[in-house]
């Protein structure tokens, strides 16, 4: 095993370009699928968390259901809609990182959608009255619980990017694990485990293990400081 | 001018709040007292707006209002962002707040995170928050609970000059009758949702029309006021 993570060094400091490649791919992807499905789901979450009104039961079961949701299922959706025959064929997107970005904002955004809605609904109720109170517009208000959540948006935000940084099944099925295109670690990471080629496997399961750990120690130190 | 007509708001085959008339003339202070649960909050938040009552109207015809609640939001801000966190425009005010913030004895707290206050100090910057602005309408749900004899006088000499400085109309709930005979020229006594005594503060106590109201007030200790 010594030998492996030994050997797995050595590759990523020879600059092995196609791990290299492989790494930066699957931040771009993870990066941009995270920031897309905060933009949609913390706003929306939000508002949902702070309004009572009669859909609520059914929205917040419909995201949880949604957040259940297998990556697969969802990658097959989103692989036919962008297939040649799909409702979005003719953008000519599948096989491309931004198929597994969309693939992942449809994963990742009822996810953070349905969090933020029960982290803001805990501290909405009594905003509110304060907001009422002074006469705030609900733009203002809708800001305020946000930034009030910012602790767990923090969470929310790096659960989402583990989420995308982790997943395999849809980002295989629409990305096509292209060689120097849209193949990503966890891909790459099943690719060489079947053929038999354990170093840059396990190469890659090390840095994926390490991007993990520095992204939670950001986490860390930014709930640390704010306490 | 407020004027509330037929107002009912039913949270429980328990509580049901239910006032046939009442008029608060502009400029007037007005007392709301009464035991835990006979409603004072919640006409506080239907004058406010915060909830909508099931029938009846209220008719307030005031520029500029403004309602603290009971239990207050606290920002996870600076004391002074707590404080200006009502105004419109963030420029102005910069004089009326340093003013308040010495008035209510925070301005050495200016850049404290306000989750990090004391109970009374807390109750003291929501009060700054709530006259760093000029309103023509003033509803304080037991805006003193927390806070010191020392600087509930001379907060209690704020309140009553900003009213007078502003022709503010003020309707403040309470339990303790300093509080109301200091600030306040009226008073209204409420149980289980209804108004049960309205008029002068000395008139009720002179002459309560109820026998609920001369015990309630007995229990004030002041039938002798
Ligand atoms: N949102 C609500 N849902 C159900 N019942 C409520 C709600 N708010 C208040 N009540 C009930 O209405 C009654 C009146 O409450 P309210 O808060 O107006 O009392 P209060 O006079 O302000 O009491 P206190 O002196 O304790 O502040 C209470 O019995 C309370 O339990
Ligand atoms: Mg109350």
């Amino acid at each position: 095993m010594t030998e492996y993570i030994k050997e797995a060094f050595s590759l990523l400091i020879s600059g092995n370009s196609e791990l290299w490649g492989i790494i930066k791919v699957t931040l771009q992807m993870s990066f941009f699928s995270t920031v897309i499905s905060s933009f949609l789901g913390l706003p929306l979450g939000t508002v949902i968390g702070r309004t009572e009104f009669k859909g609520k039961g059914l929205i917040l079961r419909i995201t949880n259901t949604l957040m259940g949701l297998p990556p697969v299922v969802a990658g097959l959706v989103v692989f036919l809609t962008l297939s040649r025959s799909g409702p979005l064929g003719s953008l000519q997107l599948l096989f491309s990182v931004a198929a597994m970005v969309i693939a992942q904002v449809v994963l990742i955004t009822p996810l953070m959608t349905g969090m933020s809605a029960s982290a803001s609904s805990e501290k909405a109720p009594k905003l509110r009255e304060t907001a009422s109170g002074l006469r705030m517009g609900k733009t203002k208000e809708i800001i305020l619980l946000m930034l009030e959540c910012r602790p767990q948006f923090v969470s929310i935000i790096l659960l989402g990017f583990g989420r995308a940084i982790a997943e395999v099944g849809a980002v295989s099925l629409v990305g096509g694990n292209i060689q120097f295109k849209t193949r990503v670690m966890t891909t790459a990471i099943m690719l060489e485990t079947n053929k038999g080629n354990f170093r840059f496997a396990v190469a890659l399961g090390i840095v994926l293990l390490a991007i993990s750990f520095i992204v939670n120690s950001i986490a860390y130190t930014a709930g640390e400081k704010r306490k | 001018m407020i004027e509330i007509k037929n107002l009912k708001k039913k949270y429980s085959a328990d509580f049901t709040l239910n006032i046939e008339n009442l008029k608060i003339k502009t400029g007037e202070r007005v007392a709301l007292i009464g035991a835990n649960g006979s409603g004072k909050s919640t006409l506080l938040k239907l004058i406010s707006g915060y909830i909508k009552p099931d029938s009846g109207e209220i008719l307030i015809n005031t520029e500029k209002m403004a309602y603290l609640p009971q239990d207050p939001y606290i920002f996870s801000m600076s004391v002074r962002k707590n404080v200006r966190i009502g105004l419109k425009d963030n420029k102005k005010q910069e004089e009326n707040l340093k003013e308040i913030l010495i008035m209510t004895g925070l301005f050495n707290l200016l850049d404290k995170n306000a989750a990090k206050l004391s109970g009374g100090e807390k109750q003291r910057m929501v009060f700054a928050r709530m006259l760093i602005d000029k309103h023509n309408l003033l509803m304080l749900d037991e805006p003193f609970g927390a806070i010191d004899i020392d600087f509930k006088d001379s907060l209690e000499q704020i309140l009553s000059d900003y009213c007078i400085a502003n022709k503010t109309t003020l309707i403040m709930a309470t339990h303790t009758p300093a509080e109301a005979f200091n600030l306040c020229d009226k008073l209204i006594i409420m149980h289980k949702g209804e108004v049960i005594e309205y008029g002068q503060c000395g008139d009720i106590i002179k002459n309560p029309k109820t026998d609920f109201g001369k015990t309630f007030l007995k229990q004030w200790r002041i039938t002798d006021v």
